[in-house]
């Protein structure tokens, strides 16, 4: 062994040694740095920003070269105020976001009610997609754009049609806008996924509702939630129209229960306050394992940007 | 048939002329039929012009209604054209007429000239002019029963109901294929083209009517327009001797024209015409070798004409007279609505008009079934009957929520009415015309019967008339409809989850008027429609969807 191998293998061992050691500070420090949640006002193009990069930045969720389905509301034919579908501006921010992160195919993906083409136009988040690459959003209402694939951990539903690119999908983001709704009492990030499967219809009919969307986010849950709080739908919602506030607010976390938990704490529904555990799918979610909803117990970081 | 005969004969041009004007009508006809979608884009021609050529519909739809409808003048003009110009327009016009030729290019042909005969015969010739005879006995009476043989309806049936959606079917397939391959080639926008389906009832009818059409096509050609066709048999009576018409001068009687005939109107010797049978095709024309026949200006007198076949007079009576019979007996059936002002009619829950439909008798005097309004609703919803209107409404456009609901932004089937059986309202007058309420079936509704969390129907209703409303003692909130300010679209009953709908729109409340406002009317009757997509967000919020002390929002727990 001559002496430029002696320290060649020197260099390589303290490498070896060093590894582990640094990859273990870096965990800790990610831990001490992001907090679970993250809620920032502001206008929506920043805090949504602002949010994210409180939590790890869309580099933590976004790998390059991955393929990412972002799902915001936009089922409704109606303009931004009414707090029916989520801001064009976070959806577009959050696209941004993942493009900086180098994902390779983005697409905004939504399964509407209501007259689609009117929708995606009078939502303003067809424009603002386009805006960044045309093309990219859609609302898939053909049953040949969707696969049957089963649910092997659901309890009630153990199949249903999933569109092809969300089974494609390395990273699945959640954009919802935070309202109420009739039936699941709130629809934010983990309702908002009943938009990425062909029948609806048999969350409601064969199975119970709450149980069959906590069954869907065992196959579909969102790598990231973004609730877009800037304006809120607190009565009469998913339809409206209700009553809306403006706390100008966006809450960012990797855990799509907390997130969803953390709105309902934050807002008054139907003039009250409510506790997470009154959502019947976030309390299941939380009792499955799917996440948090004891809020109290997680770092939540409040900023405005 | 445009076969060369001889070294240097060469097409006559009013032969290609023909022939060209036949096609470009046909195309025409379909360019404007599946271009009647919503929105309806101007085009300089109205999308029903085709309809409104059709001369029996505008001759029998006048009789039957007793009104002047000027939608239809264009109908009888041509009518009046044929005492000039013979049946031109069988030959040149029609797109019914230009299918069967077309169908017959592509048949396997079969030697034609012996069954030719058979069906030259004077017996089925005169059928047409009976069937004339039928439904002006109906139309005297105040029936329409046209719907049966005038062929620019049947045939916009064929293509809008039939055939159209055949097409979609075959495109989305073609995608399906496809879609994998734009995919790993990049083509975002391409990858997510898509095609609505559209379905229909009453097919089963128009593959069988047609298809028996289209076969007869290979014993005798145009068949249909010989024998059968009405509308032929009317013009056939205002041209018995026009003053354009067919003439032969230094004929060989070699018969190739009479052969060749497509009408069957040329005597065996080839020089006597039947004009009321010819549709001035000029097939003759082109077949012969001496170039002896040629279309032209002739005085009114004529020794070249053969004696018209037309039936006797007792037969045409008879059948009037059968007619009147007929249009009695649709008053009469137990489940007609003829009558439907009257006291004692039966409607079906399903029978559910359009929106600006007319009153239902005047509607059904007046409606063409010619699925021009079925054609361009968005939703699928406008669907043919079958029995839902009474035996005498078949055919007839019914509202089908289950299939699509009544689009609140679309005005589109009132604007394609030939007759105005839908009348043509503009859009804030549409929206105060309402076609049915909502029935909520509490036996089989998911929040009433099992107590689950649903309310679908309230999420979905553009006029905010589906309240969830949390019944004391009660786990769910529970749709109730308001009916004063439910429309009858249908929103809620094309998305129930359940799987026979739970909420169904019936044809209660439902305005019918001729002529007078819409708005006004609804307005007196008490409605509160507002649509809930305007942009003032808390304009609508109702207080009483606030739950009182003590009860929790809709949807959440204790």
């Amino acid at each position: 062994m001559n002496r430029r191998d002696f320290l060649k293998w020197q260099i390589a061992g303290i490498g070896m040694l060093n590894l582990p050691v640094l990859s273990l500070a870096d965990k800790a420090l990610a831990a001490e740095a992001f907090p679970d949640v993250a809620i920032v006002k502001g206008s929506p193009a920043t805090a949504t920003r602002a949010a994210v990069d409180m939590i790890g930045g869309m580099a933590r969720f976004v790998k390059p070269g991955q393929k990412v389905v972002i799902k915001p509301n936009m089922s409704f034919a109606r303009t931004p105020e009414t707090a029916t579908n989520t801001h064009p501006e976070v959806v577009r921010e959050v696209i941004v976001m993942c493009k900086e992160a180098g994902a390779s195919k983005i697409r905004v993906l939504d399964h509407t009610l209501q007259d689609s083409e009117q929708s995606l136009q009078r939502s303003g988040i067809r424009d603002a997609c386009n805006s960044i690459e045309p093309g990219i959003c859609h609302h898939l209402e053909t049953v040949s754009f969707y696969q049957e694939a089963g649910l092997p951990d659901g309890k009630e539903m153990r199949t249903n049609a999933f569109m092809r690119d969300v089974l494609e999908a390395d990273v699945i983001i959640a954009v919802p806008v935070a309202k109420s709704h009739g039936g699941a009492g709130v629809s934010l990030s983990l309702k908002g996924q009943m938009g990425l499967v062909y029948d609806r219809k048999i969350m409601h009919s064969r199975y119970d509702l709450h149980t069959s969307i906590v069954d869907l986010a065992t196959r579909v849950k969102p790598a990231l939630s973004v609730i877009d709080a800037t304006r809120v739908l607190t009565t009469n919602g998913p339809g409206g129209p209700g009553n809306v506030i403006t706390p100008g607010e966006v809450i960012a976390s990797a855990d799509p229960v907390a997130a969803d938990a953390t709105a309902v704490a934050s807002y008054e529904w139907y003039g009250r306050k409510m506790q997470p555990r009154q959502v019947a799918h976030i309390r299941i979610a939380h009792e499955r394992g799917l996440g948090r909803m004891d809020i109290e117990a997680l770092t939540t970081k409040r900023t405005t940007a | 048939m445009t076969k060369k005969i001889g070294g240097g004969h060469s097409e006559p041009p009013l032969f290609r002329l023909r022939r060209c004007i036949q096609s470009v009508s046909l195309i025409f006809f379909l360019w404007l039929l599946f271009n009647a979608t919503w929105p309806l884009s101007d085009t300089w021609l109205p999308p029903d012009s085709y309809l409104r050529l059709d001369p029996l519909t505008a001759f029998l739809t006048a009789i039957a209604a007793r009104q002047w409808l000027p939608t239809l003048a264009p109908g009888l003009a041509l009518l009046c054209l044929a005492f000039a110009a013979g049946r031109f327009f069988c030959g040149w016009l029609c797109p019914f007429g230009a299918t069967l030729d077309l169908v017959r290019k592509l048949l396997p042909r079969k030697k034609m000239h012996k069954e030719h005969d058979r069906f030259t015969q004077p017996g089925l010739r005169r059928l047409k002019y009976l069937a004339l005879a039928i439904m002006l006995g109906t139309a005297l009476l105040g029936v329409t029963t046209l719907y049966w043989g005038s062929p620019i309806p049947l045939i916009t049936r064929f293509y809008a109901l039939l055939l159209h959606p055949l097409l979609l079917l075959l495109s989305d397939s073609v995608l399906a294929v496809g879609r994998p391959l734009f995919n790993t080639l990049n083509l975002t926008e391409l990858s997510y083209v898509h095609v609505t389906l559209r379905r229909f009832d009453t097919l089963y009818f128009l593959l069988a009517f047609f298809a028996l059409l289209f076969l007869l096509e290979r014993l005798c050609p145009r068949f249909w327009c010989r024998c059968l066709c009405p509308a032929g048999a009317l013009l056939a009576l205002a041209s018995r001797r026009p003053f354009w018409r067919r003439t032969v001068t230094a004929c060989t009687h070699c018969a190739r024209c009479a052969r060749a005939c497509p009408a069957g109107a040329i005597s065996h010797d080839g020089e006597q015409t039947s004009h009321e049978e010819c549709i001035a095709c000029q097939t003759c024309v082109n077949v012969c070798p001496e170039r002896a026949t040629k279309f032209s200006l002739m005085p009114l007198n004529d020794a070249s004409r053969q004696p018209m076949l037309l039936p006797s007079r007792r037969a045409f009576l008879g059948a009037s007279a059968f007619g009147a019979v007929l249009a009695g007996v649709q008053y009469n059936g137990a489940h007609s609505l003829l009558n439907a002002d009257g006291d004692g009619t039966i409607w079906s829950p399903s029978c559910i008009r359009p929106p600006g439909a007319l009153p239902e008798s005047r509607f059904l005097k007046l409606c063409l079934r010619c699925g021009e309004c079925m054609k361009v609703c968005p939703g699928n919803a406008l669907q043919p009957a079958w029995l839902a209107a009474g035996p005498e409404g078949i055919f007839s456009p019914l509202l089908t929520p289950r299939r699509g609901p009544c689009e609140p932004g679309c005005n589109a089937c009132g604007q394609v009415c030939p007759t105005r059986a839908i009348a043509p309202l503009p859009l804030e007058e549409k929206q105060w015309a309402k076609v049915g309420t909502a029935v909520v079936n509490r036996q089989t509704c998911l929040a009433w019967a099992e107590e689950r969390s649903c309310v679908v129907c309230q999420e979905v209703c553009p006029y905010g008339a589906v309240n969830p409303v949390q019944q004391s003692g009660a786990k769910v909130p529970t749709p109730v409809v308001d009916a004063a300010r439910c429309y009858g679209c249908g929103y809620c009953e094309r998305h129930c989850p359940v799987r026979i709908s739970a909420i169904v729109i019936q044809p209660l409340n439902a305005l019918r008027l001729d002529g007078q406002s819409y708005m006004a009317a609804g307005k007196s009757a008490g409605l509160d429609l507002r649509l809930q997509n305007k942009d003032n967000a808390t304009d609508g919020a109702s207080p009483d969807a606030m739950p009182q002390d003590g009860t929790l929002p809709p949807g959440f727990s204790q």
